[in-house]
């Protein structure tokens, strides 16, 4: 939970399934955050661009169009503005090579959505923001 | 001829030669200084004697001289006209003729008056070219010529030499018969030559008798040395025919005319047992038996009628009465056409004739190993056949496989590969030897590469296998999958020396692999996706981020989540189980620690644990080793088997976790006192969602496909999975995992 008056963070969430998007947002916004949805690549790396102090964020590896998950990190991670910006991968699929793929390009850390709970997820991104 | 000589004192034949060569030279020497002095001696004898000769002659031809004659002589040309001068001449002349029997060629006479002579009468004409006249001095008489006046007798001097030739001269003095006083001096001159004719003539007998005796000695040497030499070389012929007999192990006899045996060879006692002395005198035939002798009679009667050489085949008797069999080769020696002797050989063929037969053994043995050897080596042709045929059936079957075949020789590098290898890799170049660098590098997908390398690595300091999959990049650019397979050949010392292996293109397989990673890979996202949904609005709901719940609706909220939970547990298994069939999983063994994962997974069930108050305890033996174990699967299986025993179990029960070796294998055994497996549904205990009827009855919620799972997990891993169970007393599971690891699989996937 956030402080007085430290300013909000703001996590991007990359997730294609609507239903999902929402509660996560929910969720976020009721922990304090500002929140900013994306369903593809291409919409991720724009609002990436349009706002500039994004804190966090939320990656999904299916995403609508062509580009997945690890393109995005990809893409981010050899742009010096965004390299740095922290991402937990949050998927369903748990292929062993995905997840390394993953974390070897620097993802935070890795869930699977189904075997965790919401609350556990933010738990995590809250202990890491604040150190 | 028992040799007597060998007692003999026998002066070294080299002495005896050098004492008679001495002679002989000596009696030269002899000889020749002999003759020379004989020669000599009768030369001298025979000048002297010719020289009396003259003398006497010059005696008596001056004596027929009238000395009264002289004392007219006035020595100039005076005298021709004195009638005494012409009387004297005529006296010269008679004389001269009368002395021409004895080749005298002058006679004159001289007369000395103050110390010099001069020519008193020439009996030459005047008109005669030697004419002297009277008074003409003797310019260069022989000086001895003086003597006759001391000696006053006939003086003979020469071979001198004066202006007319070389001479021998008598002088004789002509002394006045009253005074005694020499008035004039005869001179006789014979030519040299003539006399020394008249010498050597008397030389002749001595010098040809020495010649004869020089020759009749030198004949009579040669004579005896030829001798000599002749008496060695029948000695010494002798000698070697007597070694050689002697040491002939065949017996050497000869016969006389009678058939006696008058000599036998010292081998006669090794081959038949009697001594020389004892066969000497005796007949051939008394050696031999009875049927043997008309044999022996048929080949001297052969002999007798013109053969000069026979040869029979006997059995002679030995001493001891043992049977010899021999060949015996005579000769008939003859003199005159009459036979004198017979001499012969005796050759002891018993040996050779036991041998002949151990021969014609070994020649049938021979026989038979060489029909052996024949069979065996048809044999090895047709096996080499076999082999052939083998061999190109294994390449056409590789080949249409398209399966293609290399051998690495690893000491010294070298790679060889076949046509399928080239073609499986795209390479047209037909090179098919390297090393194993360039080969990797130039086929070998980049971002494959360290595996591969790895890969290699591993199996050569290991005893594993090499079995990889990678993708190899063609010339043309494109990828495609090949698995290689391996088996390596070590030496005693465990070095690797060779490996042999098949590679093949997989891409079809690993396409179809990746198509069903990518179906459970989209199945359980779509399955999990609307789970997530439920899961996260229930977890959001009952937290109160919607409001506040009556106690009610939470309780319904919570059922909703609850059964959601089941769902996702379901939808993990199912997609293992997928996996599991589909076997697309892998098995990645490292060295891990089992007990470690065991404690991890005691750890995480620890709140189920203490909720229902189960006394959990754990029992590991001591020295449990490292092993290659897949973290992954390792927890499933342990997390899985635990999870069981704890859930079966009801509250205040006992759960227990053991980990010791057993043989070959570890053992995880893990007991409960729990609900136990009902006998009749045990055998099912393992199928796809079967859950036993006792424990549907109860509230437990379950699967039915944790066992399956583990089951298909220790199957493919080379392990073992048994119980015991009773009902309502408790289970107990063993699951054996082999000391030597998990088998590596490639898959796609691990299992969740």
């Amino acid at each position: 939970m956030t402080k007085g008056k430290t300013k909000p963070k703001t996590i991007l969430i990359v997730e294609d399934e609507k239903p999902l998007l929402d509660a996560i947002s929910i969720k976020m916004q009721k922990s304090g955050y500002e929140t900013v949805s994306a369903r593809t690549v291409e919409q991720a790396l724009n609002y990436l661009n349009d706002i500039q102090k994004i804190n966090v964020i939320w990656l999904d590896h299916y995403l609508l169009g062509k580009e997945s998950g690890l393109d995005f990190l990809v893409k981010i991670k050899g742009d010096k503005n965004y390299k740095d910006i922290p991402v937990f991968v949050v998927s369903n699929t748990a292929g062993h090579d995905k997840i390394t793929s993953y974390l070897n390009l620097g993802a935070v850390k890795f869930y699977v959505k189904a075997e965790k709970r919401l609350d556990e997820i933010i738990n995590d991104i809250n202990k890491y923001i604040t150190n | 001829m028992i040799s007597t000589e060998k007692n003999q004192v026998h002066t070294p034949p080299q002495k005896k030669n050098y004492i008679s060569k001495i002679i002989f030279l000596l009696g030269l020497l002899v000889i020749i200084l002999g003759g020379i002095s004989a020669t000599v001696y009768v030369k001298k004898e025979a000048e002297y004697s010719s020289k009396e000769e003259l003398a006497k002659i010059s005696d008596i031809a001056s004596a027929a001289v009238n000395p009264k004659r002289l004392t007219t002589l006035q020595g100039n040309d005076e005298d021709l006209k004195n009638p005494d001068y012409q009387r004297l001449k005529e006296q010269l002349v008679l004389i001269n003729k009368a002395l021409k029997t004895f080749d005298a060629k002058w006679i004159y006479l001289i007369k000395n008056e103050n110390e010099k002579w001069f020519f008193a009468v020439d009996p030459l004409d005047e008109t005669s070219p030697d004419y002297t006249p009277p008074g003409e001095p003797y310019e260069d008489y022989p000086k001895e010529l003086d003597s006759v006046f001391t000696k006053e007798t006939t003086v003979v001097i020469g071979p001198y030499s004066d202006q007319w030739g070389e001479f021998i001269s008598a002088f004789s003095p002509i002394k006045d018969l009253e005074s005694g006083k020499i008035l004039a001096v005869l001179g006789v001159d014979i030519e040299t030559k003539f006399w020394r004719a008249k010498v050597w003539e008397s030389l002749v007998l001595p010098i040809i008798i020495s010649l004869f005796v020089l020759i009749l000695w030198i004949v009579f040497f040669v004579y005896r040395d030829k001798r000599i030499k002749n008496e060695k070389e029948i000695k010494s012929r002798e000698d070697r025919f007597r070694s050689i007999t002697e040491a002939m192990k065949d017996v050497v006899f000869r016969l006389n005319s009678d058939g006696k045996i008058i000599y036998i060879s010292p081998a006669a006692k090794e081959a038949l047992g009697f001594s020389q002395e004892e066969m000497l005198g005796r007949k051939i035939d008394e050696f031999a038996s009875g049927s043997e002798h008309q044999k022996i009679k048929n080949s001297f009667e052969r002999l007798y009628q013109g053969s000069s050489i026979d040869h029979i085949h006997v059995a002679l008797r030995c001493k001891d009465g043992k049977k010899i069999q021999t060949d015996i080769n005579v000769v008939a020696i003859r003199r005159e056409n009459k036979i004198v002797e017979i001499q012969g050989v005796v050759h002891d063929i018993t040996l050779e004739k036991e041998r002949e037969e151990e021969i014609e053994g070994q020649n049938e043995r021979l026989k038979k190993s060489q029909e052996a050897i024949l069979n065996i080596l048809e044999d090895v042709e047709k096996e080499k056949e076999t082999s052939k045929k083998l061999a190109e059936r294994l390449k056409l079957a590789t080949q249409s496989a398209g399966i293609g075949i290399f051998e690495w020789d690893i000491s010294r590098d070298i790679l060889t590969w076949d046509m399928q290898i080239e073609n499986l890799f795209g390479n047209k170049r037909k090179k098919l030897k390297g090393t194993i660098g360039t080969w990797t590098e130039e086929n070998i997908y980049p971002e494959d590469k360290p595996k591969v390398k790895t890969e290699i690595q591993k199996a050569l300091q290991s005893s594993s296998k090499f079995d990889t999959v990678y993708r190899a990049v063609l010339p043309n650019k494109s990828t495609r999958y090949i698995r290689t397979c391996a088996a390596i050949s070590r030496n005693k010392n465990n070095n690797p020396i060779k490996a042999i292996g098949v590679s093949w293109d997989v891409t079809h397989e690993m396409e179809v692999d990746k198509a069903k990673t990518e179906f459970v890979s989209l199945a359980s996202h779509q399955l999990r996706t609307p789970l997530s949904a439920i899961n996260w609005y229930a977890e959001m709901l009952i937290n109160g981020d919607a409001g506040k719940l009556s106690k009610e609706q939470k309780q319904y909220v919570q059922e909703i989540y609850n059964g959601n939970q089941r769902m996702v547990e379901l939808v993990n298994s199912l997609l293992n189980v997928s996996r599991l069939e589909l076997g697309t999983f892998s098995v990645e063994p490292e060295l891990l620690d089992i007990k470690m994962i065991a404690e991890e997974n005691i750890k995480q069930m620890e709140p189920d644990v203490k909720k229902k108050k189960i006394k959990l305890s754990k029992n590991y033996s001591r020295n449990l080793p490292k092993m290659m174990l897949d973290k992954k699967l390792t927890n499933i299986i342990i997390q899985n088997i635990l999870s069981n025993a704890i859930k079966y179990t009801p509250e205040k029960g006992k759960v227990n976790l053991a980990i010791n070796r057993e043989g070959k294998f570890i053992k995880i055994t893990v007991s409960d006192t729990g609900l136990g497996i009902p006998i009749n549904q045990q055998d099912k205990i393992f199928s796809k969602l079967f859950r036993a009827d006792n424990v549907r009855e109860t509230d437990t919620e379950g699967t039915g496909l944790g066992l399956y799972i583990i089951k298909s997990i220790v199957d493919n891993v080379g392990g073992k999975i048994n119980f015991t169970s009773e009902q309502n007393k408790g289970t107990t599971f063993n699951i054996l995992i082999p000391l030597t690891g998990m088998i590596k699989k490639e898959g796609t996937k691990t299992l969740n």
